[in-house]
């Protein structure tokens, strides 16, 4: 009996052990929880920035003709880049356009979550390209992004489709061969996939989150950065601004890609 | 670990951020200027058009950049000035022989013998001024890109060497003729003689190269040049000043400098200016606006420049100009607002007043007109009762016009077309946006494939046919415009007919230069015409531009014409007299007639003199462009009199009534209840008035009346203290569209009638009234001397008179066309005296002559008696509301039947004195039968008319 007793005793004892631990777990997460949401807040008090890009609906629809046609407008941060992009089934606007543009890849069809914007870039091709936006043309201004300093100040890209002007956030600067995918339609896991390539290939770390249920964009153009003999393509990924989401000047990091390319190129 | 060494690199990247460059900058050497020199006037494919004009990117521009972009269209004539300043021979392109800087007359050849007008070239030069000093900034109007014309347009080439020859034909990218050319050197002819150098200058906001002057004198008239000196480097003229030439800057005179008076208005006097208003002159914000940036330009806020000549005398000029605008509005700063054209004067006091009228405005001439308006009265006047008087008052409208040139006809400049082409390659579809395989083999060969900017360059040029020097283009930051025909530009060429060539090799023509772009692409061809406000015919448009001018000011001319002594323009009058003894019955009335009126005033316009009053013209001016004679300002004066209306008086009390202006068979008396002049019907003009001047008659039955005694001079005088009594009005006189004039004249009449007793008493010829019979006289009767009718010149009174000559007051005889009563039978009042003064006394002396006696008879007190009796018993004969104690009952014969003249009337008063006729109710008036005094009958043709010589009654 008394032993009984003395096993109660235990018991309760333990309980109370149980409901103290499980007191001071939950109070540990609240207080973690607290602490994340804390740091969250600090990231939403982030440097706001004001974008200086145009409506550009109604260029969009001026732009169509019998001959060529666009199906949107791109406009990058920080570059001239600010003209139409075509639908690159049209079979004469490749010898008769005498003003900058982009295409769409052929590959793209409507309603799919990413597409890939392409245009040329002759001569800013060399490893020390031009950071200006004077005399460029095309897409030949992406290669501005090589830069860190200019990276890090230029986060944004506004694409125009639909009637609508679309803000895409950059979240990755890379190089890669003819061999890069050209975005044939992705499945879920495929996008994930994606992303994380596409994040472990950029020369920078861009404070962003991306996920399969963001809306893609890719916009590329050529470069002999490493010569005539690989990785030709030089790619900028953005995702579209989310719902609610704040316009900031999120945090840009050089990573050791990048630090691969100053000690490969002597770079800096 | 990781993040310390990202650290460090970035540190390392920050402290030396040009390292990136430094390779790059080792490995691009300065992108080559080609200096060419010499002009050929033909050239032939293989020599034309192969040579790539290129610049240095180290920015080290050098003068003969600047010779080499002398400015777009150069004409044949001036290409020959060219060469002959660069000693170029007419047959090729190699100098003669190299110039001697020995030979004093050859370098000053050369250096004189051509020179670049600022206005006509490319150069631009920036002056800023402060304080009389000068700092000059001299750029080309690229924002200090010159714009250098290539092969295809005109071949400057420098071949003055083999071997420069030979390579350019090697190898025409990559001539140098730098190898060859020594820096130039650019000389002021003022600062002492400085030698300019290359520097950055501030140009809308762009930094870009050029050549700065500082602290250069305002008072320096003499001209400026920079003398612009070329020297060969190599070859057999090496170091030798093989070419030079000038730019002429714009004196300083003649230099825009900013206007204080914008940012200063309240120092320079356009506060004033700015703020003023005319008072009572109707003239819009607009119109008065445009008056003031017209007439005072230095105020107007669109003038930020002005030339630095007029900075000198600012401010007075500002002040001398708005005097002469508050002249246009006549200065009326002490006017009354509410009706700031309207002058009152008082009798024979004359008044002036200008007035602004309005502003026209067209492209070449600009308009003022102004009038000046002036009055004058007559002088008070001083008339014995029954008197009349004339008062005229004086006006005169002068106009001024001022025509101002606004504007000049202008030279436009020459139109030139810039044509080119682009090419078009294929290219650039699904995903590959790259170069070509040609272009990588092109740099493979370059530079090995390390793609430097060079060898990318050059493959560009090569394998697209089209050069994009980048290196340039981030050098001098082009516009987007500039951007977009950059890539054309290298095929460009200049004509001044408008019209693309089809060969090339000469100005005007077009080709494509690369010969990838024939194999791989094709040509699309573009032309832009300018500059802005071209002409391709300046010398049509600006005789165009000078015929307009003319046709213009003609027809302002015309505009401004007007006629001045049109009714509307001369305004409307009226006279108003206040006499106490107007009266309409028992109303008193105040004579007033005006345009309202029947009766019609004296109103009668003349210019001054001249064809239409023009009695000033300024000096002609003549215009820079042609002799043609104009005007600048018109001074045109119209005079205008007006007069009281024609009056006619009765014959019988004297009072006067107005005649009509329509039908002077009519007459006007007042109506005082109306308040106007009526027509009298049913009395004719002829049966019972006069007709007589423009006078105001006063009434026989006025009381003295603004006048008083003199004791001293023994004279009847107007008193100081006058109560005006007559006043002359006028409105819209003058420009009817504008803001008219109008006036008021006042002034008086006295009236003396000494048979009043309240007359002066001082006045010796007053009546007395313990004497005479004082007041109620309106019949005036007296007896005379027979042998001095009107002695002490005593003035005769109407009917005495008919025109006053000669200023004596004695009457003249009324001509048979004057005498409205017996026309055939004319009374002439002279005569008559003389002839009654001749005979005497001795008239009546019947006893040796009773011819001239009609009757005697003696007029007892009971003739009289009845006389009066019957008089008061008779009344307002002529219906004109007043009693005249006479019947007027005579009987009248109409000798020639119609009324009018001839017609003889006669009383038969006295007719029944013998008692030979019952039948007058005056036949007991005189009775004949009191002890003999009954009457004698003589010639017995009283009332029969007063003919001279007449012996008896012709009824």
């Amino acid at each position: 009996m008394k032993k009984r007793k003395i096993k109660l005793i235990v018991i309760f004892f333990l309980l109370v052990i149980i409901v103290l631990m499980l007191f001071l777990g939950f109070k540990i997460f609240k207080i973690s929880n607290d602490e994340n949401e804390s740091n969250y807040k600090k990231d939403e008090k982030s440097e706001k920035i004001e974008l200086s890009f145009s409506d550009r609906v109604s260029e969009v629809n001026a732009f169509s003709d019998e001959r060529f046609f666009s199906i949107g407008w791109l406009q990058v941060q920080g570059t001239n880049i600010d003209f139409p992009i075509l639908n690159s089934n049209s079979s004469k606007y490749e010898t008769e356009i005498d003003y900058s543009y982009g295409w769409r890849s052929p590959n793209y069809n409507n309603g799919e979550n990413r597409e890939v914007l392409i245009g040329h870039n002759i001569i800013n091709v060399s490893s020390t390209p031009m950071l200006s936006t004077e005399g460029l043309e095309n897409f030949e201004a992406l290669m501005s992004f090589s830069y860190y300093s200019f990276a890090k100040d230029n986060l944004y890209i506004q694409y125009t489709k639909d009637g609508q002007n679309d803000l895409y956030l950059i979240y990755g600067v890379g190089f890669y061969d003819y061999s890069y995918d050209n975005a044939e339609t992705l499945e879920d896991d495929e996008i994930n996939e994606y992303i994380s390539s596409v994040k472990k290939n950029s020369i920078y770390d861009y404070d962003v989150d991306v996920n399969n249920n963001d809306i893609l964009l890719t916009i590329k153009t050529c470069t002999r950065y490493f010569g005539n003999n690989e990785k030709q393509q030089f790619v900028i990924d953005a995702r579209k601004v989310r719902e609610e989401e704040e316009i900031i000047k999120y945090s840009v990091e050089i990573n050791s890609n990048f630090e691969k390319l100053i000690n490969n190129y002597e770079k800096s | 670990m990781k993040k310390y060494i990202t650290r460090i690199l970035l540190f390392c990247f920050f402290l030396f951020p040009f390292s990136i460059y430094a390779e790059n900058d080792e490995t691009e050497a300065p992108t080559d200027i080609v200096k060419n020199y010499c002009i050929k006037d033909n050239c032939s494919n293989d020599t034309c058009g192969t040579y790539e004009i290129k610049y240095k990117s180290d920015s080290s521009l050098s003068l003969t950049d600047i010779a080499n972009s002398i400015r777009n269209g150069t004409l044949s004539n001036e290409i020959t000035a060219i060469r002959t300043a660069f000693k170029c021979t007419n047959e090729g392109e190699n100098f003669t022989s190299c110039p001697s800087e020995s030979d004093e007359e050859d370098v000053q050849s050369i250096v004189s013998s051509y020179t670049l007008d600022t206005e006509q070239s490319n150069i631009n030069v920036v002056f800023k001024e402060s304080n009389g000093k000068f700092d000059i900034d001299i750029v080309d109007v690229y924002s200090g890109k010159f714009i250098f014309y290539n092969a295809g347009t005109y071949p400057l080439k420098s071949v003055d060497s083999k071997d420069m020859t030979d390579k350019i034909k090697e190898d025409p990218e990559t001539y140098n003729p730098a190898e060859y050319i020594d820096t130039s050197k650019i000389i002021t002819n003022f600062n002492d003689d400085k030698i300019l150098e290359l520097v950055d200058i501030t140009k809308n906001g762009k930094t870009v190269k050029g050549y700065k002057l500082t602290d250069v004198s305002g008072d320096d008239t003499q001209e400026m040049k920079l003398k612009i000196e070329v020297y060969q480097k190599s070859g057999d003229c090496a170091g030798i000043m093989v070419g030079a030439f000038s730019i002429k800057l714009p004196a300083l005179d003649t230099v825009d400098v900013a206007n204080p008076a914008i940012s200063n208005p309240t120092e320079y006097g356009c506060g004033d200016v700015n703020s003023f208003k005319p008072k009572g002159i109707k003239i819009s914000d607009t119109a008065l606006n445009d008056l003031k940036n017209d007439l005072i330009g230095e105020c107007d806020s669109k003038n930020r420049t002005i030339k630095y000549t007029q900075k000198v005398n600012l401010k007075s000029t500002i002040l001398e100009k708005f005097e002469n605008l508050k002249a246009l509005f006549g200065n009326n700063d002490d006017n009354d607002d509410s009706n700031n054209n309207k002058i009152n004067s008082k009798c024979n006091e004359e008044k002036t007043k200008t007035r602004f009228v309005k502003y026209i405005k067209k492209k070449y001439w600009a308009a003022t007109v102004s009038e000046e308006y002036t009055i004058k009265g007559d002088q008070a006047k001083l008339v014995k009762a029954g008197d009349g008087f004339e008062y005229e008052t004086n006006y005169s409208i002068t106009r001024y016009v001022t025509i101002v040139q606004i504007s000049k006809p202008v030279r436009p400049p020459q139109c030139v077309t810039t044509y080119g082409h682009i090419c078009y390659w294929p290219g650039g579809s699904g995903s590959d946006g790259g170069p070509n395989e040609d272009f990588d083999s092109c740099v493979l060969k370059c530079d090995g494939g390390k793609y430097t900017q060079n060898c990318i360059n050059s493959c560009y040029l090569n394998v697209y046919g089209v050069n994009r020097d980048l290196s340039f283009i981030d050098k001098f930051s082009y516009s987007n415009q500039e951007k977009d025909s950059s890539v054309s530009r290298t095929a460009s060429c200049v004509t001044d007919h408008g019209n693309a060539g089809t060969v090339a090799g000469n100005p005007g023509d077009y080709y494509c230069v690369s010969s990838y772009c024939s194999a791989n692409g094709w040509c699309n061809e573009w032309a832009i015409t300018g500059p802005s406000g071209c002409s391709w015919s300046p010398g049509a448009e600006y005789d165009r531009q000078v015929d307009t001018a003319d046709t213009q000011l003609d027809t302002l001319l015309r505009e401004l014409n007007v006629d001045m002594t049109s009714s509307d323009y001369i305004g409307d009058y009226s006279y108003k007299i206040t006499d106490t003894y107007l009266k309409y019955g028992d109303e008193m009335y105040d004579f007033v007639v005006d345009s309202s009126n029947p009766p019609i005033l004296g109103v009668e316009a003349k210019y001054a003199s001249g064809d239409n009053g023009v009695i000033e013209s300024a000096a002609a001016i003549k215009t820079s462009y042609s002799t043609k004679t104009y005007h600048p300002y018109i001074k045109r004066k119209v005079n205008i009199t007006v007069n009281l209306p024609l009056s006619a008086v009765n014959k019988v009390t004297g009072q006067s009534v107005y005649r009509s202006k329509d039908d002077d068979n009519f007459v006007f008396s007042v109506n005082a209840n109306e308040n106007k002049l009526d027509r009298i019907d049913n009395i004719s003009l002829l049966d019972y008035y006069a007709k007589t001047d423009r006078k105001y008659y006063t009434s026989v039955w006025s009381k003295n009346y603004n006048v008083k005694y003199d004791d001293q001079l023994g004279v009847i005088k107007l008193t100081d203290d006058a109560e005006f009594n007559i006043n002359v009005s006028n409105t819209s006189a003058g420009e009817e569209e504008g803001q008219t004039f109008s006036s008021n004249i006042q002034c008086y009449y006295g009236v003396y009638n000494k048979f009043y007793n309240d007359c002066d008493p001082d006045d010796p010829t007053c009546c007395d009234p313990s004497v005479d019979i004082c007041g109620g006289i309106q019949y005036i009767y007296r007896p005379i001397d027979l042998d001095d009718v009107f002695p002490n010149d005593r003035s005769p009174r109407w009917n005495w008179t008919g025109k006053i000559t000669n200023g004596k007051s004695t009457g003249a005889a009324l001509t048979s066309e004057e005498s409205f009563y017996n026309n055939n039978q004319t009374v002439n009042p002279e005569q008559l005296i003389s002839d009654i003064q001749e005979k005497g006394y001795e008239i009546y002396d019947v006893s040796s002559d009773s011819r001239e006696v009609d009757y005697e008879f003696v007029l007892t007190t009971e003739n009289i008696r009845n006389i009066r009796k019957y008089n008061k018993s008779v009344s307002d004969y002529n219906k004109d509301g007043s009693n005249n104690y006479l019947d007027y009952n005579m009987s009248c014969y109409d000798s020639n039947g119609d009324a009018i003249g001839g017609e003889v009337c006669t009383s038969r008063f006295l007719d029944n004195i013998d008692g030979n006729s019952g039948t007058e109710e005056n036949n007991s008036f005189i009775t004949y039968s009191v002890n003999g005094y009954g009457i004698t009958e003589r010639k017995s043709i009283a009332g029969c008319n007063n003919a001279i010589g007449g012996t008896e009654c012709d009824y």
